[in-house]
């Protein structure tokens, strides 16, 4: 499971208060917790999609937005922010570029770059990479708004 | 942008929509209608009020929702 939480560092302050992080904090609607934990779950556990392409691309999604990345290697995260890409898989690189434009450049999607997701991961795959980079991106928005911090 | 859908539908004979296209993946389309019902229906915000951000946050982000 990856930890999706990632965006959200434990060690920023959520309403003012140091360590807590927002999933911590939705404790405070139980429900809504537990449903969007199951929401969560369901994205990453995609079988069309492997784990590393969720997490480049949540890493480039949460450094789009200034805040820290994790879960990926020095090196990752060094091509990533150099958008220096061309260590990577083809079909990671797909996901990529859509991930890329996500935060800011939605409209900017185009056609052909869809199709290369559909070609790479398949329908399926499709709509859960294009469903979890929206989520990466709540995410971080969640974050930034909830501490305070740079979005 | 895109005017026409990227994604078919995964329901035999209809539109391709939101539904129908997340309907490729099941289990996050049953869970998010799970979470999107507990949203709208439960919490001390009421739904007029999501609604209005709602409808504003989709005109900001130019979403035809």
């Amino acid at each position: 499971m990856i930890d999706m939480p990632g965006c959200w560092d434990s060690s920023l302050s959520l309403f003012g208060i140091e360590g807590e992080s927002f999933m911590e904090a939705l404790a405070l609607r139980p429900a809504l917790q537990t449903k969007y934990a199951a929401f969560l779950d369901a994205i990453e556990s995609s079988d069309t999609v492997p784990e590393r392409v969720f997490l480049l691309c949540r890493a480039r999604i949460t450094q789009i937005h200034g805040q820290q990345a994790q879960g990926i290697s020095a090196e990752d995260a060094s091509a990533l922010q150099s958008q220096q890409l061309e260590t990577l898989s083809l079909s990671e690189q797909t996901a990529l570029a859509a991930a890329e434009k996500i935060p800011y450049q939605h409209h900017l999607l185009e056609d052909e770059e869809v199709e290369a997701i559909k070609l790479a991961f398949g329908e399926a795959g499709c709509v859960s990479l294009l469903t979890a980079l929206a989520f990466f991106d709540v995410a971080c928005r969640l974050n930034a708004t909830m501490t305070g911090g740079t979005s | 942008m895109s005017t026409t859908p990227r994604i078919g539908s995964a329901i035999p004979g209809a539109p391709s929509e939101f539904g129908t296209v997340m309907s490729h993946t099941p289990d996050i389309i049953t869970c998010f209608g799970e979470l999107y019902a507990e949203f709208w229906q439960q919490g001390l915000i009421s739904q007029e009020v999501k609604e209005m951000t709602r409808i504003r946050n989709a005109r900001i982000t130019d979403c035809g929702y």
